[in-house]
């Protein structure tokens, strides 16, 4: 069983710190996304429990095993990094079968768990191509394989598809998540796109600042982001500032409770929290649209403050129009302002 | 159009020619008995020269064999010294570094003459003066930096992150290094080798100093030619002297690559 647990991790590069006491658990064969923007120390976590960078304080186990100590080649778990660091003299028989072949394994063993993996990645007969002669989305299916081959007790991804062009992208996520699911085995994948995040993984773990904000499943963390940061994270947003007075918000002449008495507060305000409805007395001038096929996205202007929003593309609108928008109360995220 | 061809051209040939013109030159001389101011071309040809240094008396064969095991043994020292150096130059941080970097300069920087003056002293105590052990000491000295400098620039260039990727797949740091980073510097290895050989069979003065007059290498027995302005047995040396070290980087390119290639057959490089 190959849990993957954090306790209370800290590094610092020179008097910067990049982690700020993690605690993680990503159970046997689960994915857990590391979502946050570049900088703050996702891929530092990676190469923590890799082993290529050791931790200035906490505990990392695998499974049951603390393994701070134990060298990288050891550990099982394997990285596969964003540009596939394929070796570049080797083929592509030689680099999936590289840590068979470092643990001493036979020919015969080596060649049919090379041929194994390359039908796993869809990729049957590259096996004395070299890397400079593949497409992206080859070499990042060569680089998965050979980090398979070594059944490994986890599995890292450094924002593996983030080199792929979007088409290529939607299919390699899938056939990686496919495998990932087959295998069963316990997965971290670092990312900044917050759809690939939600839609890949069974936790999001939010990162801001060397810190974790919020760990929770995809739908827990966007459904209800525990702070302003995460809520900026997950989603696209408008963001309000307001009063809260006596517990009630005064939002365009509607009134919100809240749960702060007397407190500055920032609303988020996603855009599909913002309903065009005729009938409402709140109206908001278009500032533009944009048609994105089934979908339009919208700039209103409500009183100095512009809004982003979503409508159905079969919506006609003319620019400058007034129209009545409502919003969904439920939908909007309320924090206190800190000082 | 065509005439920026022509100029281009002009140019290149005008390099090639300044440098191949010299070598031309002593070639012509070596075979020249006479060649005096206006004539174009020698008047009177000989073999004085040639028959003098290959002939028994001069032992010509014997020092260059010398001097090109000095240089061998000195370069295949000077590039497995550096490999680690270069390595931690470019791959790791830490205190002092720039101040490091500058002491391997250091032979670049200040004169070797200096340097092998002050090493000469300890030499003598040790009992390497005139020593062959004491000559392939001391030619490593000015060919650190030139090998240095190539190395660092491959590490560099090829980063640390395959090392890792290597490590995380499960080598050890030694299998990474015989799988991954050889292959990958290799090409490196060969230029700093090449490079070693030619500083090393080039030095003329540590050699005496060191040699003491015991051993005899090559820049040795041309020196006092061309010194003394006897052009004809200058050149001769000349034109012997670079043709050892064509000889000489043949032999270190050949050696090297075939010895991989025949440990490692089935690797290739991109």
């Amino acid at each position: 069983m190959s849990k993957i647990v954090l306790k209370n991790i800290y590094k610092s590069f020179g008097h910067t710190k990049v982690i700020e006491n993690i605690n993680l658990e990503v159970e046997q064969g689960e994915i857990l996304s590391l979502l946050g923007e570049s900088g703050c120390g996702k891929t530092t976590t990676l190469k923590l429990i890799a082993g290529i960078l050791s931790p200035d304080s906490g505990d990392i186990y695998i499974g049951e095993k603390r393994i701070n100590d134990l060298p990288i080649e050891k550990r099982k778990a394997v990285i596969v990094f964003q540009d596939y660091v394929l070796f570049p003299h080797l083929n592509i028989e030689k680099n999936v079968g590289f840590g068979l072949k470092m643990m001493g394994k036979s020919k015969d063993e080596i060649k049919s768990k090379v041929d194994e993996m390359l039908s796993l990645v869809s990729l049957e007969g590259y096996n004395k191509r070299y890397p400079h002669e593949l497409s992206g989305g080859q070499k990042q299916r060569i680089a998965l394989a050979r980090a398979l081959a070594i059944e490994p007790s986890v599995l890292l991804l450094d924002e593996p598809f983030s080199n792929l062009d979007a088409n290529l992208k939607e299919s390699v996520r899938d056939l990686v998540m496919t495998i990932q699911r087959k295998l069963n085995i316990t997965t971290i994948m670092v990312t900044h796109e917050k759809e690939e995040a939600m839609m890949y993984s069974d936790k999001i773990a939010v990162m801001i600042d060397g810190k974790i904000e919020q760990i929770g499943s995809s739908m827990e963390v966007y459904n209800e982001p525990k702070t302003l940061e995460v809520a900026k994270l997950v989603s696209s947003y408008n963001l309000i500032e307001g009063c809260s007075k006596s517990n009630i918000i005064d939002l365009f002449g509607v009134k919100i409770k809240s749960r702060f008495e007397n407190e500055k507060v920032s609303i988020i305000v996603r855009p599909e929290a913002i309903v065009i409805d005729e009938s409402s007395s709140i109206k908001a001038r278009l500032l533009r649209e944009k048609f994105a096929g089934e979908k339009k996205y919208l700039e209103l202007e409500l009183g100095n403050i512009k809004l982003k929003a979503v409508a159905d593309s079969s919506c006609n609108f003319v620019e400058d129009q007034e129209i009545g928008i409502r919003f969904l109360e439920d939908k909007l995220f309320i924090y206190e302002v800190k000082e | 159009m065509k005439n920026s061809r022509l100029k281009y051209k002009l140019i290149a040939y005008s390099m090639v020619l300044s440098i191949i013109l010299p070598l031309l030159l002593i070639i012509i001389w070596s075979f020249a008995n006479r060649w005096q101011w206006p004539s174009l071309v020698p008047t009177d040809y000989g073999l004085r020269g040639w028959s003098y240094i290959f002939g028994a008396r001069a032992k010509t064969f014997e020092i260059i064999c010398i001097s090109m095991c000095i240089s061998f043994i000195a370069s295949i020292i000077t590039v497995g010294i550096t490999i680690p150096a270069a390595k931690a130059m470019a791959h790791y941080n830490f205190k002092f570094k720039k101040q490091i970097e500058m002491l391997i300069f250091l032979p670049a920087i200040v004169p070797t003459v200096v340097v092998a003056m002050g090493i000469h002293i300890h030499f003598l105590r040790m009992n390497l003066g005139g020593s062959f052990s004491g000559l392939v000491l001391i030619n490593i000295l000015p060919c650190i930096p030139y090998s240095y400098w190539i190395l660092k620039n491959v590490f560099e260039i090829i980063g640390d992150k395959m090392n890792y990727q290597a490590r995380v797949l499960g080598a050890s740091s030694t299998q990474t290094f015989v799988y991954i980073t050889l292959p990958m510097i290799f090409p490196g290895i060969i230029t700093a080798l090449s490079m070693s050989f030619i500083v090393s069979f080039g030095q003329y003065f540590i050699n005496v100093l060191i040699g003491a007059g015991k051993i005899t290498t090559f820049t040795m027995l041309m020196f006092p030619y061309i010194e003394s302005g006897d052009r004809t047995m200058g050149s001769v040396y000349g034109t012997v002297f670079l043709f050892a070290s064509l000889i000489g980087l043949v032999i270190v390119e050949k050696l090297t690559s075939s010895m991989y290639r025949g440990k490692l057959k089935e690797y290739k490089y991109v």
